[in-house]
C-alpha cells in the first residue's frame, strides 16, 4: 500500500480528532475503551451512577449529607463548620468545571474498537493490498526469528501495552494526541516517556540483528 | 442509543481507514519512525497534534478539556508502554488497523493487551489505587 504523505495523514488525522471532539464531546481516546471493555461487570452500576449524577441536584446533595451521618454519625457532622459543610456538598453536586458523567455501554466501546479494524480492511481492499499474513513484517521477523518467539513476544509485548496505558491513564491518542495538543503536563510527560523508552527499546533490538 | 452505535461505529470505521492509509499499521513503518531513519510518520504526528490545537485554540468553547494529571503511573506507565509498542508496533487502537491490514500474530497482541489491561485493574484495586485519569473516548 502506498501510504499518504506527512502533510496529507496529518492534516486527516488532525480534523479527525477534531471531528470526534465535536460529534462526541469528548477528547480522542482509546484505552478508555479497553478499560470499558474490561470492567464490562460494572455497567450496571456505572449507568446507576451516572443516573444520580444527572438528576435532581439538590436530592443528590441531601442523599451524600444523610449517607454521610449514617456512615460516621451525627456527632461527626456536628464538628464541622455547617457553612463549609453545605459548600463541600455543593462542589460535588454543582463543579460546573467537570462535565457531567456520561453512561456509554461497554458494547459501544466493543463497536467503535472494531470498526477501526474494519475501517483498515476497507482501506487495504481500496488500494487491493488485503492479505493474511502470518507475519507481521520481514523487519519483525529478523527480530524475532522463530514463529513461536515471535508470537511469545507479541503476548507479552501486548501485555505491556494493555498495563502500561492502563497505568499511565492514557495511550497515543489521549496522552499523544488530544493531551499533547491542549499542553497537558502529564500528556506531555507520558508522550515523552513512551516515545523515548520506545526509540531507545528499537535502537536496541535493531543493533542486536 | 442505537444512534450512538452508529456514530461510534463510524467514527471507528473513519479512524481505521485514517491509520491505515497513514501506515500506522505498518511495523516497519513504526521501527524506521523510532530509529529515526525515516521521520515520515513523527511529522504526521507532529502535524496532526499542530492542527488540533491550531483548531481547539480559535474555537476554545467547543471542545472539551482533556482532564489528565500527573499521577505515580505517569512515568512507569508509559515507559511500559513505549517498550510495548517497540516490540509489537502497536498501541490500543493500531492493533485493529494491523487486524484490519489481515495480519495475523497482531491477534497475540490483542490478547496481550486484554490481559494487560484485567491485570492492571487488579493490581490497581488491590495495590495502587491511585487515580489514573484513564481517557475514555464514548
Amino acid at each position: 500500500m502506498e501510504y499518504w504523505s506527512w502533510w496529507l495523514g496529518g492534516a486527516a488525522l488532525g480534523l479527525f480528532a477534531v471531528l470526534f471532539s465535536l460529534l462526541t464531546g469528548k477528547p480522542l481516546g482509546v484505552s478508555g475503551s479497553w478499560l470499558s471493555i474490561a470492567r464490562r461487570k460494572d455497567d450496571a452500576i456505572l449507568k446507576k451512577s451516572a443516573e444520580v449524577m444527572e438528576g435532581d441536584q439538590e436530592q443528590v446533595k441531601d442523599d451524600l449529607l444523610a449517607m454521610t451521618m449514617a456512615e460516621f454519625g451525627e456527632d461527626a457532622m456536628a464538628d464541622n463548620n455547617p457553612q463549609r459543610r453545605e459548600g463541600e456538598a455543593n462542589a460535588i453536586t454543582s463543579d460546573k468545571s467537570k462535565p457531567k458523567q456520561q453512561f456509554t455501554p461497554w458494547t459501544v466501546h466493543l463497536v467503535f474498537l472494531l470498526s477501526m479494524l474494519f475501517g483498515s480492511y476497507l482501506a487495504a481492499l481500496s488500494v487491493g493490498s488485503f492479505e493474511l499474513s502470518t507475519q507481521l513484517s520481514p523487519m519483525h521477523a529478523k527480530i524475532f526469528e522463530h514463529l513461536g518467539e515471535e508470537w511469545l513476544a507479541l503476548f507479552f509485548g501486548g501485555m505491556m501495552v494493555g498495563f502500561g496505558t492502563q497505568m499511565a491513564g492514557g495511550c497515543t491518542s489521549g496522552h499523544g494526541l488530544s493531551g499533547t495538543a491542549q499542553l497537558v503536563p502529564a500528556s506531555l510527560l507520558s508522550t515523552f516517556v513512551f516515545m523515548a523508552s520506545a526509540s531507545t527499546l528499537t535502537l536496541l533490538m535493531n543493533a542486536l540483528i | 442509543m442505537m444512534k450512538k452505535y452508529l456514530l461510534y461505529g463510524f467514527l471507528g470505521t473513519l479512524m481505521g481507514f485514517i491509520l491505515a492509509r497513514i501506515g500506522f499499521a505498518n511495523y516497519d513503518e513504526i521501527n524506521k519512525m523510532f530509529a529515526f531513519t525515516d521521520f515520515r510518520l513523527l511529522l504526521t504526528f507532529a502535524a496532526s497534534v499542530v492542527i488540533l490545537m491550531v483548531i481547539r485554540l480559535i474555537f476554545r468553547k467547543r471542545f472539551p478539556k482533556q482532564d489528565k494529571f500527573i499521577q505515580p503511573g505517569t512515568v512507569p506507565g508509559s515507559m511500559l508502554f513505549g517498550f510495548g509498542w517497540a516490540v509489537t508496533g502497536a498501541c490500543p487502537s493500531l492493533v485493529f488497523v494491523q487486524l484490519g491490514q489481515g495480519y495475523l500474530p497482531a491477534l497475540m497482541t490483542l490478547f496481550g493487551i486484554y490481559v494487560g489491561v484485567v491485570f492492571y485493574r487488579k493490581m490497581h484495586a488491590k495495590y495502587f489505587m491511585w487515580d489514573v485519569g484513564s481517557c475514555s473516548s464514548a
